[in-house]
């Protein structure tokens, strides 16, 4: 038997385990997630940023209240941010804060979060309300701002790129080379250039200008005024170990004309620095069943009035290459009048981007007005197929002179307000991750969203009719149920006990 | 019969035959149904996740907890009945053992009545399964840690009252540790010690649906470490 001092030993040492056991499992840890979509596991690449971060970060959410009881999207992203924190061993600081009850909405805006409009319905009352949604990251001196952030599916991805050009201060820079020389990035390019400077710095170069060595990937955007000069200047570039999309389509349309006519587009610098890599666009426009719709403006009786068309001229890319790590993540892409291409097989080309095998061409002379639709199909019983719409050189392994061949120099154009083309975007900063040899920024997936609201039951009725009788049963009925057991339980234990003496009398008598 | 088995069942009768374990479950559903349906306003919010239903359980485990817990050793010294528990052919550990697996089945039970609540909204969205079995587990483990400390502080009580007292109020204290953090501006590692004791701090993940094993092993230990504590209280009680 042990004695006294033995035992205050064994417990105090025994405590002493049981501390070091709760402070070992604080530093090795894993979190099993539970969801359905893996919505709360961050991806490896996050998970390795926020580890590696030497300095704390703090990471604000300026949320409105209004807005995140609207919104519940918002809260996918308020845990998203608490497992950077969790996953950080305490050098990100996470807050969410409701800027209008915390008086700062002054300071944040000029932080750069962006107040946003919306329309509330508040006890039949119909107004506007303006909320935040934004965040301000602070990592030493630097400071970060996501003006808004209200989509789960790309919150990551947004978040872990911005912490991630703060921590490393660097921010990857893409050279823009326009090959129209009218042309502004600021004026026909206002949408992409906006999104991709979230995560780039665009900077736009002008012709004749030699490639920086610093920028890390070039975007070569239509070719019509590119000089030989130029193209040797890219080829330059190119054999430095450069990476370079094309984006070259070879149909000019005219956008002024009302049938929107088209030309050939005549042989260019560009077309022979591209052969020289294996590539030659074809002087015709690929057509789909997968399409889009145009808006058209008609003469009708009483003046014009505009109609929405659609348009097999404007393809929507659904044929893509899963295995390459630009189209892996693939959310959509629509292309405007693209020009097939053709690929030495004899070179290392693979295929990103293919036509749906119900694809036709239109050939010289082209019929591109939207309001002929049956001479749109003029070619397609000769000519229906699938056509390469993308090709990227350069092997996934090789870490020099990555080239990617898209058929069609307006995709990042403002043409894609129109469609409400976002996803063109999307791919353009994949292709520009993968051209920057940035294959940390491409495994981030694209997160899944869950559908959070109630809204299985449509008609209100019925859903009202579902609540009252949760309501009913959780609150009223399961707790009067437990009372009434106890009273039975009671009432037949006080029976037991008053039968037992008259039990025990009749027995004494 | 295994001797916690005899113990928990004795411990179970005794539960059920009082009016505490009526009244805590009573109040423990009712509370916690008129907060999600009523306050909160589950419905109007129109977000399918029953994290506000088990957002408020921490906090009413602060009460119904200790509420359980108080009698299991004070009442036996009021009543003199300890002495006599003490010498029967049971080890501290058991009895300390069957106590608490009793206090954790009533709590269990308590919690298979609230099964109702996602089984009568589910038909309303698309509730993540794996958040509601995460929000389970962690509130029983939660529970673990609550009742393993209001038994502690009863074995070290002559007064039920003041073991309900000390019980709340401890649980309390590390349930909401990580305020600290917040209001004040403490150093990184010192916040982290800090979050890394609170209660409710590791409870937030649950509430999601994530097992994060930081929590887990947390909340096993103190639960361990009160009920190794409350097995030594008892030795030391027999020796003096």
């Amino acid at each position: 038997m042990m004695r006294r001092p033995q035992h205050v030993v064994t417990l105090l040492l025994t405590l002493l385990v049981l501390v070091l056991t709760g402070l070992n499992s604080a530093f090795y840890f894993v979190r099993l997630d539970l969801t359905e979509q893996r919505v709360y596991s961050l991806s490896a690449v996050s998970r390795a940023l926020v580890r590696e971060i030497p300095d704390s970060a703090r990471i604000t959410f300026y949320l409105s209240d209004r807005l995140r009881t609207q919104a519940v999207e918002t809260e996918q992203i308020v845990d998203l941010l608490y497992e950077y924190a969790a996953h950080s061993r305490g050098t990100i600081d996470v807050e969410v804060v409701d800027p209008g009850a915390a008086g700062v909405t002054a300071e944040i805006e000029q932080l750069g979060v962006i107040p946003q409009q919306i329309q509330l319905i508040e006890q039949d009352q119909q107004s506007v309300a303006t909320v935040y949604t934004g965040i301000v990251i602070e990592y030493l001196d630097r400071t970060h701002t996501l003006p808004v952030v209200i989509d789960p599916r790309v919150f990551e991805y947004e978040l872990t790129i911005a912490l991630r050009n703060l921590v490393r201060d660097h921010t990857p820079q893409i050279g823009i080379l326009l090959g129209r020389a009218d042309e502004a990035l600021e004026r026909e390019y206002q949408l992409s250039a906006s999104r991709l400077s979230r995560r780039f710095t665009l900077r736009r170069l002008a012709a004749a200008e030699p490639i920086p060595p610093d920028i890390d990937a070039l975007f070569v955007i239509g070719g019509r005024d590119l000089t030989a000069a130029d193209t040797a200047l890219i080829n330059d570039y190119l054999s430095r170990g450069g990476s370079a999309l094309f984006a070259v389509d070879g149909v000019k349309v005219d956008l002024e004309t009302a049938n929107l006519a088209a030309a050939p587009a005549p042989r260019r610098p560009v077309d022979g620095l591209l052969e020289e890599h294996g590539v030659r666009v074809r002087r015709e426009i690929v057509l789909d069943e997968y399409h889009r719709s145009i808006p058209v403006a008609r003469a009708g009786g009483a003046g014009t009035f505009q109609s929405i068309e659609p348009y097999p001229a404007w393809v929507s890319v659904v044929n893509y290459n899963s295995d390459h790590p630009v189209s892996a993540r693939f959310t959509g892409l629509d292309l405007y009048w693209p020009s097939p291409l053709d690929l030495d097989p004899a070179l290392d080309f693979e295929i990103l981007l293919q036509s749906s095998s119900r694809a036709w061409l239109m050939q010289e002379p082209y019929i591109t007005s939207p309001l002929q639709p049956a001479a749109l199909q003029r070619d397609a019983a000769e000519t229906r197929g699938r056509y390469v719409l993308a090709a990227a050189g350069g092997s996934q392994n090789q870490d020099r002179g990555r080239i990617v061949v898209v058929g069609d120099s307006d995709f990042l154009s403002n043409l894609l307000q129109y469609t409400n083309s976002v996803h063109n975007v999307d791919f353009a900063e994949n292709l520009a991750a993968w051209l920057a040899l940035d294959d940390e920024l491409l495994s981030l997936r694209t997160r899944a969203a869950r559908d959070v609201r109630l809204n299985r039951i449509e008609d209100p009725a019925a859903r009202r009719r579902v609540v009252g009788f949760a309501q009913l049963v959780n609150v009223y009925l399961i707790p009067l149920a437990v009372v009434f057991y106890g009273l039975v339980r009671y009432l037949r234990r006080r029976s037991r006990v008053h039968a037992k003496p008259r039990t025990e009398r009749s027995t004494t008598a | 019969m295994n001797p916690i088995a005899v113990i928990v069942r004795k411990e179970l009768h005794s539960y059920f035959n009082s009016a505490v374990a009526y009244i805590v479950v009573t109040l423990f559903l009712a509370l916690t149904s008129v907060w999600f349906f009523a306050v909160y306003r589950f419905a109007a919010r129109d977000f399918a996740s029953l994290r506000g239903y088990f957002a408020v359980m921490p906090f009413l485990f602060v009460v119904l907890l200790p509420a359980i817990s108080m009698r299991s050793w004070a009442e036996e010294h009021t009543s003199g009945t300890a002495e006599l528990l003490l010498t029967m052919p049971f080890s501290e550990l058991q009895l300390v053992l069957g106590k608490f697996l009793a206090a954790l089945l009533l709590v269990i039970i308590m919690l298979a009545l609230t099964v109702t609540v996602p089984l009568t909204v589910v038909p309303l969205g698309r509730f993540e399964t794996g958040e509601i079995v995460g929000q389970y587990v962690g509130t029983l483990l939660l529970a673990c840690v609550g009742i393993s400390l209001g038994q502690f502080v009863s074995s070290l009580s002559r007064n039920q009252i003041s073991a309900f007292l000390i019980s709340a109020l401890v649980l309390l204290l590390i349930t909401l540790l990580h305020v600290v953090t917040a209001v004040a501006h403490l150093p990184r590692g010192a916040a982290a010690v800090i979050n890394h004791l609170s209660l409710l701090h590791h409870y937030h993940a649950f509430e999601r649906g994530l097992i994060d094993s930081r929590a887990v092993v947390y909340y096993l230990l103190l639960s361990v470490g009160f009920l190794y504590l409350n097995a030594k209280t008892l030795l030391l009680r027999k020796w003096s």
